[in-house]
């Protein structure tokens, strides 16, 4: 009776102030691009944060040597930099900065403001957990690790104020695509230093009100697990490009909760959608609803140094024996089946390496000594456990895969959810048998997807290592022509995925919602979209 | 003081049926509840009830229908059975942690209760201090603390008795739910019973029993505690609902019931994210924990009017 | 009673202090660390970080640190994964949404239980009874996160008006604040329906029914004093629990609150925020039971002479 009452009471208010407008109609007459962004950034420092999601805000502040193109994935637009030419092994590079490049408050921004970021993130002692990016540079992981403290044996040289010079560790002909990621952005020098040293640690220059910014945006307002608001830069270079006037990020961690924001009329765009969302957009509005491929891949690690996962077979065929087609179908909703490591990008033939095949899944368990029995149960095989972090897709995923193993295998796994960091912990002390994993791609080269599985990597944490493939990763690093470098990667991959170290899953795809008001949003592989060519039409 | 009323040569506890008996609204979540206990722990014998870990693909979300009662999951699981099932574990966790709570709740209170004095000041200073400290953080930082020592306890558990781990995972994997919830529940409890210990310790049968010559620990389990059963069930029928619906906050964080098992507060949140799409996935899941808890929450209230003496000259 | 409040200050003191040590030793029995993220870091990295904090030492030196830190400075320390983000600014931050929240839930609950709680215990066993209390026990039975979706979809998508999260106007803390006052409230009916129903039978109010004073005097101006008592004890620390438990609620409603903060800095091992959440949340219980031991000594008149 009382509840009755109460859901009375909204609708009073409702005559008390009405609102006709949305917010997302309101914010397409100011020009100002509702973004929902997942959670709350970790921070406005490029050289410190790690996240895709501060990654979303860092490309609106700021303008690395070159800067993303809105349709093209591969496609490189002029940054900071007027002209990046590579020496005839793309090996040296020297970029020529525009003179008319400003920070936020008017200074110009100079080689100097890069050299100091690239000096700054590879600093031991700043502990940037990102430093790992600039290993490109020519002696940079040395004087990372402390191993010499001479700045200038890594290979960066500022020529003059608007000349930089970057020396790489080999012939690196993708390096644009790799300068496109944000550790590699300049930071304002003279405000870092004012507000503290260079290395120190929570240096308070990225707080609002501090921070100078020379990208095409600057930092309005920021109120924490509320929201962050950026305006027009007027001193950014090519501010008459600019369309948008400003982008306001929403931290909405609850998926559900942002999906009825969104058909509320409160956003432009959602972080994600999880599949009941997809499903109900394809009933309730399906023009709204995007399903494009990411660079990443799903899969689950296998602990190679723990029995039966240290056979081959076993691992090959715990690979062979569930559909992907049915699992990306069915409740991953726009994923693609992965038939290698690396998700398609151009100009790589991922090798074919998985192929659905129950029946070479029995055949290879019984030869690694697991035979079925009469009910094709295999009562040798020992119960394996599934690792997952509790979250409910991976849940979801987990038990379809169990039951399809049960079913064509004859073998049992436990599911064992963790919390996340929990999970975390216990996959990087190998403590697991089976884990739900995945990988995002930093850059678009099959690299960042191989690059994780050499030995002494923290990102392998299989316990598995080979050789060649160590080796064919080298010669990659010297390699100059860009196919005969594909055609080596092409090499290692098959290695890689002929040994199965990972029961390979799925190639992502990022369903998210955006509303049609946004024109200028093109798919794009790596999901970074600048800003300035985005335009919102009013009715 | 409350006299003890002693009619017709009635014991307190046949008066207080009697008194029960009499409140509809107690007697209805009673008779609800022993229905609902045996559908759960019985109903998944019946042929009728499919298996709730056997998925279909090709039959996701559907609604009832004459092979599914209550419509299938987004695996194309039999929803009746995994309400069923689910029931399972949300009314064991519900009963264990409880029960944890009571026993050491009931344990503490009384010793501090019948020793009094300095002692009796340090452990309720303890309760405070436990009292001050935020719930939910400290079962989560509990549950991921034991859950370690948990999963080794399972492994030393089939090892040494050679059970079949299907019968004791699903036992075991609810043990940091267990510990965490009850050895934290505990502390109403055991400020009840000290209290109620307190004002009996010097009431006539007592010292009666004391000049008898009978042992502390005689009178207090024997003459005391009995006594202290009555807010003890009222308090236990009522905190079971808070419980249950902890362990589906804590489930959802990863810290609770295992996949495939389930339990009615994950199946509710699953069917709360979907109940635009799928009503059922929301409502029957929904039905049977709310109207278990309201039951629940009758019995209790029936049961402290019944238990109450001052009631019954009503 | 100046006694009275100075030992309870004492014991509040001593409950933080405790409170702050199981705490500091609990947090970091955790598996995992602050550190671990979905990339592994490097070695030589995590040691810097490590260092940058102090959470290379000892853990016993990393304890007096702590104290000396807390004592001397009042500094709650920083954010593990969040650079330069002092634990305090996120307390200074969003403990007054929660706090408003917190205040606007208490009085929905205040309004819709108190009400039924007393006319249920009046017309106990009657229809009235059963109906207040059937509908207080729906709002302690449905969880918040059904009521909270239920109610963004049906009010906020159906009524334009009303926005289904966010918390940027006065009418954005409708929502929030009903879904965590409707739990509320059915616990408050409860309580004071059982205090009543106690008070009703003492001998007091019989003597005054048998004097003929009429029914509803006899609830306002004779039992009501009595009968809130245990309602006025859940208040304080309730209070006290919607800060920290709403997290469900801020998740659904997108509200800048401290409840998230709560089980986000467990996950994330924050282990400053952990400490300096626990410490700030016992601060207010101890606080609040003060509070509230004061107004229930100003209720009861045997407490009153008492102290």
């Amino acid at each position: 009776m009382t509840r009755r009452i109460l859901f009375l009471l909204p609708a009073l208010f409702c005559l008390a102030g009405c609102q006709r407008e949305t917010q997302v109609e309101k914010a397409n007459r100011a020009g100002i691009l509702l973004f929902g962004n997942s959670n709350e950034p970790k921070g406005l420092d490029s050289q410190v944060v790690t996240g895709v999601l501060e990654s979303n805000i860092l490309r609106a502040l700021f303008e690395g040597l070159v800067s993303d193109h809105p349709s093209d994935d591969a496609g490189i637009i002029p940054g900071g930099a007027e002209t990046l030419e590579p020496d005839a092994t793309a090996t040296v590079w020297t970029a020529k900065l525009r003179q008319n490049a400003k920070w936020s408050d008017g200074a110009p921004v100079t080689a100097r403001d890069y050299a100091f970021a690239y000096e700054r993130i590879l600093t031991p002692e700043f502990g940037a957990k990102y430093a790992e990016m600039l290993y490109f540079l020519k002696g940079a992981d040395l004087f990372n690790k402390g191993e010499t403290k001479d700045f200038s044996t890594v290979g960066i040289e500022v020529i003059d104020d608007f000349t930089l010079r970057l020396t790489l560790r080999g012939p690196t002909p993708y390096f644009p695509q790799i300068l496109k990621h944000y550790t590699w952005n300049p930071v304002p020098r003279h405000v870092v230093l004012k507000h503290g040293t260079m290395t120190q640690k929570g240096n308070p220059w990225s707080k609002l009100g501090n921070i100078v910014s020379n990208g095409p945006y600057q930092l309005k307002s920021w109120r924490r697990t509320d929201h962050l608001e950026v305006e027009r830069n007027p001193h950014y270079w090519a501010a008459s490009r600019v369309t948008l006037n400003g982008v306001r990020f929403l931290p909405i961690t609850n998926s559900y909760t942002e999906a009825r924001m969104f058909r509320d009329g409160q956003l432009h765009t959602t972080y994600t959608a999880p599949p009941e969302i997809v499903d109900l957009m394809l009933k309730e509005n399906p023009t709204v609803l995007r399903q494009e491929p990411y660079v990443g891949t799903k899969f689950i690690r296998c602990n190679t140094t723990r029995k039966p996962l240290d056979d081959v077979r076993v691992r090959r065929a715990l690979s062979i024996s569930f559909s992907q087609q049915e699992i990306c179908e069915k409740i991953l909703r726009g994923y693609k089946p992965a038939h290698g490591m690396t998700p398609p990008m151009a100009g790589y033939d991922t090798p074919h390496a998985i192929a659905y095949n129950p029946e070479e899944a029995r055949r290879l368990l019984t030869e690694a000594g697991f035979p079925a029995n009469a009910d094709g149960k295999r009562p040798t095989f020992p119960r394996l456990k599934y690792l997952l972090a509790s979250r409910e897709t991976a849940a979801t995923t987990a038990q379809a895969i169990q039951a399809m193993w049960r079913k064509e295998l004859g073998i049992e796994v436990e599911i064992e959810n963790k919390e996340w960091t929990a999970y975390l912990a216990a996959m990087q002390e190998l403590d697991y048998d089976l884990a739900d994993s995945g990988w995002i791609g930093d850059f678009l080269d099959p690299l960042t997807f191989l690059e994780m599985w050499s030995d002494g990597n923290g990102n392998n944490l299989t316990g598995w290592t080979n050789l060649k493939f160590e080796e064919l990763l080298k010669q990659s690093h010297q390699e100059a022509d860009p196919t005969k470098r594909y055609a080596i990667l092409r090499e290692a991959e098959t290695i890689l995925t002929g040994e199965a170290p990972v029961v390979l899953l799925a190639w992502y795809a990022r369903n998210y919602l955006m509303d049609t008001a946004v024109e200028g949003w093109h798919p794009l592989l790596l999901d970074n979209h600048p800003y300035d060519s985005i335009r919102l039409r009013t009715k | 003081m409350s006299s003890v009323p002693v009619e017709k040569g009635l014991s307190p506890w046949q008066d207080a049926w009697h008194r029960l008996s009499r409140n509809k609204a107690a007697m209805l979540g009673l008779w609800f509840l022993v229905v609902i206990v045996l559908l759960c722990f019985l109903g998944p014998l019946m042929p009728f009830v499919k298996s709730p870990t056997v998925i279909n693909l090709d039959n996701p979300g559907a609604g009832p229908s004459a092979v599914h009662w209550f419509g299938t999951d987004q695996l194309g699981r039999d929803l009746l059975a995994r309400v069923l099932y689910g029931g399972q574990v949300s009314l064991l966790v519900g009963i264990v942690a409880t029960g944890v709570a009571v026993i050491i709740g009931l344990i503490y209170g009384a010793i501090s209760g019948y020793l009094g004095g300095k002692l009796d000041d340090l452990m309720m200073r303890i309760v405070d201090i436990l009292f001050a400290l935020p719930f939910l953080v400290l079962v989560i930082l509990f549950s991921l603390v034991v859950d370690k020592p948990a999963s080794e306890f399972t492994e030393w558990v089939i090892k040494t008795t050679g059970w079949s781990r299907d019968k004791v995972a699903p036992i075991t994997t609810l043990m940091p739910l267990f510990i965490a919830i009850g050895s934290i529940g505990w502390l109403t409890i055991a400020r009840i019973v000290r209290a109620q210990v307190m004002t009996f310790k010097h009431q006539e049968f007592v010292e009666a029993a004391r000049s008898l010559g009978l042992g502390h620990g005689r009178i207090l389990f024997r003459h005391i505690l009995p006594n202290v059963i009555g807010p003890i069930i009222v308090y236990t029928t009522l905190a079971v609902p808070g419980i249950m619906l902890l362990e589906s906050v804590l489930s959802f964080l990863g810290l609770g019931v295992r996949p495939p098992n389930s339990s009615w507060g994950i199946l509710i949140k699953e069917g709360a994210d979907r109940m635009e799409t799928n009503k059922w996935l929301l409502l029957f899941p929904a039905f049977f924990f709310s109207s278990t808890l309201l039951a629940l929450n009758f019995l209790g209230d029936g049961l402290r009017d019944a238990l109450d003496p001052r009631s019954s000259k009503d | 009673m100046a006694r009275i409040i100075l030992s309870r200050l004492f014991q509040g003191l001593l409950t933080l202090f405790v409170l702050v040590t199981i705490t500091f030793f609990l947090v970091r029995l955790m598996p995992g660390s602050p550190y671990t993220d979905a990339k592994t870091l490097p070695a030589h990295i995590l040691e810097q970080l490590k260092a940058y904090v102090g959470l290379d030492k000892p853990l016993p030196v990393q304890y007096l640190t702590y104290l000396k830190n807390l004592v001397l400075e009042q500094d709650l320390g920083v954010l593990l994964k969040k650079d330069g983000v002092k634990v305090s600014e996120i307390i200074r931050e969003s403990f007054p949404v929660s706090a408003l929240l917190g205040v606007m839930s208490i009085g929905i609950a205040l309004i819709v239980g108190i009400p039924a709680g007393i006319i249920a215990a009046v017309k106990k066993n009657g229809p009235l009874d059963y109906a207040c209390l059937a509908a207080a026990m729906t709002g302690i039975c449905l969880p918040s996160f059904v009521i909270g979706p239920l109610l963004a979809v049906f009010a906020g998508l159906g009524l334009k008006s009303l926005n289904v999260a966010g918390w940027n106007s006065p009418a954005d803390w409708i929502m929030p604040a009903l879904t965590l006052g409707m739990v509320n409230a059915a616990y408050l009916a409860r309580l004071t329906r059982g205090g009543m129903l106690d008070v009703l039978n003492q001998d007091y109010i019989r003597t005054a029914k048998a004097k003929g004073v009429p029914g509803w005097r006899i609830v306002t101006r004779h039992a009501l004093r009595g009968g809130l008592i245990p309602a006025v004890a859940y208040v304080g620390p309730a209070f006290a629990g919607m800060i920290s438990g709403s997290f469900v609620i801020e998740t659904i409603f997108q509200v800048p609150g401290m409840g998230q903060h709560f089980v986000n800095a467990t996950t994330d091992r924050e282990y400053f925020l952990i400490q300096g959440l626990v410490l700030f949340y016992g601060f207010l219980i101890v606080g609040a039971n003060l509070l509230s031991d004061l107004a229930q000594i100003a209720l009861n008149p045997r407490l009153r002479a008492a102290a």
